[in-house]
C-alpha cells in the first residue's frame, strides 16, 4: 500500500474511499451524507487551539492516510457469538465498518423487533429509518460527526416497538483487522417506542500492532416510558484511534442507563450526551476509564435538561497509569423550564504514577432556580490507611495496589447489566493493574 | 514472643512514645490501658509496622527477630495482627476476596499450598460462628457501610481466619453494645491459646470481665506507669486514670 503523507493539521479526506461518498440508495438518508460531506470542507480540523480539544492533540490523526475497509478483509474475520453467551442469537458483527452476515447471529426475536445491520434496513425499513435517521443528532459543525454521517458504509439498527420487551442483550461487535491506516465508520440507529425495554452492548475490539481509526456514531431515540441499558465497551487495539459519538433523545419518563468502559486505543475521544426532552425522564452516563503508557482518553459529556423533573447521573472514574492523560469535560445543562432537576456529577481519578496526566472539567449552566446539582471532583493516589490496613493482613505492595485498584475500578463494572461482561471485565481490570504494576 | 526496648516512636516530628517496655511470652494476655491520646494506638501501629510512624530509639523483637526493617505485610505473614481501633472501609474489594488472598499470602510464606475458592469458603464459614457473623457479609465491600459493632465483629472474623501468633486488639470492646461486646469477647477466647500472645488495647475495664489478663499497663503520655495483675484494672475503674497516675507520681519523688 502507498502511504501519502497529508498536510499536518489536515485529515487526508481523499484517501478515504477514494473521496466519494458512500451511497445508501435511500433519497432521505443520502441527503444527509452528501450535506455532511459538503459541510465537512468548510470545517477545519480541530486541534488544541479549541477550547473542546485542548489537551487532546489529535495530530497523529491527521497525518494518517486512512482507507475504508474493504471485503476481502471482511472474509478472512470470525467471531464466535457465545463469547457473551447471554447474546450468542443476538448479535451482529461488523468487521472494518462493514458487516459480517456469517459471523451475526440474530435468532427467535419478539414480534416487531428488528435488530439488523443498517444497509439491510434502509431497504426493508425504509420508512422507519427516514423518520428516525439524524433526528437526534445535536453535533454542530464537529468534525467527526460530519465525517461518520458522510463516510459510514453500514452499522446497527435497532427497533424495538411499543409495550415489548426485550430479556436478551443485543451484543454488537466491532472488529478491526488487517492493515495499518483501516477506517471505519459505524453508524448506528437505535429506536425504542413507548414502555419497550432493552439492552444492548456496543463492543469495539481490535489488533494492537496497527494505526486504524474508528469514528462512530449512535443514535437512540427513547419513547415514553421505554428503559434502556447500555454498555459500550471500548477495547481497541493499543495504537487505535477512536472517536466515538453518542447522542440520546429521551421521551417522557424514559429511562437511559448507559455505561462507557474504556480500556484501548492510543487516543480516544469520546462526546456523550442525553437530551432529556421529557418530563420525567432520566438518564445516567457512567464511564469507567483505565489507560497506560502513553494512551490518552477523552470525555466530553452534555446533560441536557430542557423540561422540569428530570434527573441524571453521572459517574465517570478514571486510573491513570504510565504516562497517560486522561481528560473529563462534564457539561450539566439545565434550561430555564427545567424546574425540579436532580442532577449527579462526579468525577474521580486514581492516579497510579507520577507522570501521569489528568485534567477534569465540570462545566454547569443552570437558567432554572428551582433545582438540585451536586458535582465534585477528585485526583488522587492510592489511600494510605487502605493500603496500610491491607497489607496490615499480609498483602504484598504489589498485590495491595492491585486490589485498591481493582476495588477502585469495580464500583462502576458492578452496575453493569450483563453478568458475563462484567466478569470479563473484572478480568480485564487485573489484567491492567498487573500489567501496570509490573513496568 | 514479643520484646520491647526502651521503645521510641514518633510521628511528623512529634515523640509520642518516649520509652517502652514490654515483654509478652506466648499464652499470655496484656491489656494496656491508658487515657486517651495516651499512645495506645500508635504503640499497637508501630509494632504493626504502620509507615508512619518513625522508631527513633529502642527495639522491637519478635520471636527473637528485631523486626524494625520489615514493613507491615512482612510482619503480617511472621504472625502479627492488628485488629483496628478505626478499621477501615474499602469499596468494591469483597470480604472474602481480601480474607482469602491475606490468608493464602500467609500460606505461601509458611510453604503451603494455597487454598482453592471453594476450600477457603468452607474455612471460613466455619470461623463466621466464631463471631456469629451473617454469611452475607462475606459478599459485601470490606467494612463499607458496616454499623461500628459489624466493623469490630468483622476484624475478629478476619482474626479467626488469619490465625496470627500475636494480636493486637486496639480498642476492639470500644462502641459495642453489651451482646456485640460478650460475643467478641469469647470470640476472642475461643481464639486464643498457650502458643499465642494478645495485646489487649483498651480505654475502659469492661472487656477484662470476659477476658482476664495476666498482665495490665498503664500508659501515660508515652510511657507506661505502671504494671500489675488483673486487680490493677480493676483499682483503675475504681480509682479513675488520674488517681493511679497521681500515685505513681508520688511515688517517684
Ligand atoms: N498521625 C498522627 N499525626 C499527628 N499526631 C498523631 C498521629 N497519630 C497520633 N497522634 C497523636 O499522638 C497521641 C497519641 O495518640 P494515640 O496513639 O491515638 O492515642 P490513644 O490510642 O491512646 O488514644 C495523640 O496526642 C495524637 O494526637
Ligand atoms: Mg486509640
Amino acid at each position: 500500500m502507498s502511504s501519502v503523507t497529508a498536510q499536518e493539521t489536515t485529515f487526508n479526506l481523499d484517501t478515504l474511499n477514494a473521496g466519494k461518498v458512500p451511497v445508501m440508495n435511500l433519497r432521505t438518508v443520502d441527503a444527509i451524507k452528501s450535506e455532511a460531506s459538503v459541510a465537512l470542507k468548510g470545517v477545519p480540523f480541530p486541534t488544541t487551539r479549541d477550547e473542546e480539544w485542548k489537551f487532546t492533540n489529535i495530530k497523529p490523526i491527521a497525518r494518517g492516510a486512512f482507507v475504508q475497509g474493504n471485503l476481502q478483509s471482511l472474509k478472512a474475520v470470525s467471531y464466535d457469538t457465545a463469547t457473551v453467551p447471554e447474546a450468542k442469537d443476538s448479535t451482529l458483527v461488523f468487521v472494518n465498518g462493514l458487516y459480517n452476515s456469517d459471523s451475526s447471529n440474530v435468532k427467535d426475536l419478539p414480534e416487531g423487533v428488528i435488530v439488523t445491520n443498517f444497509k439491510d434496513a434502509v431497504e426493508k425499513h425504509s420508512a422507519l429509518v427516514e423518520v428516525s435517521f439524524n433526528k437526534a443528532n445535536n453535533f454542530e459543525d464537529d468534525y467527526f460527526t460530519l465525517l461518520n454521517t458522510a463516510q459510514f458504509e453500514d452499522g446497527a439498527f435497532i427497533y424495538i416497538p411499543k409495550d415489548t420487551k426485550f430479556e436478551r442483550p443485543i451484543h454488537l461487535v466491532y472488529i478491526t483487522k488487517g492493515q495499518e491506516n483501516t477506517a471505519s465508520f459505524p453508524r448506528n440507529l437505535i429506536v425504542a417506542e413507548r414502555h419497550s425495554e432493552f439492552t444492548v452492548v456496543e463492543e469495539y475490539i481490535g489488533d494492537d500492532d496497527a494505526a486504524y481509526l474508528t469514528t462512530s456514531f449512535t443514535e437512540i431515540l427513547l419513547g415514553e416510558s421505554s428503559h434502556m441499558s447500555h454498555v459500550r465497551l471500548q477495547k481497541d487495539g493499543l495504537k487505535a484511534y477512536h472517536i466515538n459519538r453518542l447522542v440520546s433523545q429521551l421521551q417522557r419518563d424514559a429511562d437511559l442507563q448507559s455505561y462507557t468502559v474504556s480500556l484501548g486505543a492510543e487516543i480516544f475521544r469520546n462526546d456523550v450526551r442525553a437530551v432529556m426532552q421529557g418530563e420525567g425522564s432520566h438518564a445516567t452516563l457512567d464511564g469507567l476509564v483505565l489507560v497506560n503508557n502513553n494512551q490518552l482518553s477523552d470525555t466530553h459529556s452534555i446533560m441536557d435538561h430542557q423540561v422540569p423533573n428530570c434527573t441524571s447521573h453521572q459517574l465517570h472514574k478514571t486510573i491513570v497509569d504510565g504516562k497517560s492523560t486522561s481528560v473529563f469535560n462534564g457539561k450539566i445543562f439545565v434550561r430555564k423550564d427545567a424546574q425540579k432537576t436532580d442532577a449527579f456529577q462526579e468525577n474521580h481519578n486514581l492516579q497510579l504514577s507520577r507522570d501521569g496526566m489528568v485534567y477534569t472539567k465540570p462545566q454547569l449552566e443552570i437558567f432554572a432556580d428551582d433545582v438540585k446539582c451536586s458535582h465534585g471532583a477528585t485526583v488522587g493516589q492510592l489511600d494510605d490507611e487502605q493500603e496500610f490496613y491491607l497489607k496490615s493482613r499480609g498483602l504484598d505492595d504489589k498485590s495491595t495496589k492491585e486490589i485498591l485498584t481493582f476495588g477502585f475500578a469495580t464500583e462502576v463494572i458492578e452496575s453493569l447489566p450483563v453478568n458475563s461482561i462484567k466478569e470479563d471485565l473484572r478480568k480485564a481490570v487485573e489484567v491492567y493493574t498487573t500489567r501496570g504494576l509490573s513496568n | 514472643m514479643l520484646k520491647i526496648v526502651n521503645l521510641h516512636a514518633e510521628v511528623d516530628g512529634t515523640e509520642i512514645l518516649k520509652g517502652i517496655n514490654l515483654e509478652i511470652k506466648a499464652g499470655e494476655v496484656h491489656a494496656v490501658m491508658g487515657p486517651n491520646g495516651s499512645g495506645k494506638s500508635t504503640l499497637s501501629k508501630v509494632i504493626a509496622g504502620h509507615p508512619a510512624y518513625e522508631v527513633t530509639k529502642g527495639e522491637i523483637y519478635f520471636e527473637g527477630k528485631n523486626i524494625e526493617e520489615l514493613a507491615a505485610d512482612e510482619r503480617a505473614r511472621l504472625g502479627i495482627f492488628l485488629a483496628f481501633q478505626y478499621p477501615v472501609e474499602i469499596p468494591g474489594v469483597s470480604n472474602s476476596m481480601l480474607m482469602r488472598q491475606a490468608y493464602n499470602s500467609i500460606r505461601r510464606e509458611h510453604g503451603e499450598e494455597e487454598m482453592d475458592p471453594l476450600e477457603f469458603d468452607d474455612y471460613v464459614h466455619q470461623k463466621l460462628d466464631i463471631v456469629e457473623m451473617d454469611p452475607k457479609f462475606l459478599d459485601r465491600s470490606v467494612n463499607d457501610g458496616f454499623s461500628g459493632g459489624e466493623k469490630k465483629r468483622n476484624e475478629i472474623l478476619q482474626l479467626a481466619v488469619l490465625n496470627p501468633k500475636l494480636a493486637l486488639l486496639d480498642e476492639t470492646d470500644s462502641g459495642l453494645d453489651i451482646d456485640a461486646l460478650k460475643i467478641v469477647s469469647e470470640g476472642i477466647n475461643k481464639i486464643k491459646d498457650s502458643s499465642k500472645g494478645v495485646l489487649l488495647v483498651t480505654h475502659y475495664q469492661r472487656i477484662l470481665n470476659y477476658i482476664t489478663p495476666d498482665y495490665v499497663h498503664v500508659l501515660k503520655d508515652g510511657r507506661i506507669v505502671k504494671s500489675g495483675g488483673k486487680e490493677l484494672a480493676l483499682q483503675l475503674e475504681a480509682d479513675g486514670y488520674d488517681n493511679i497516675i497521681e500515685s505513681v507520681n508520688g511515688e517517684a519523688k
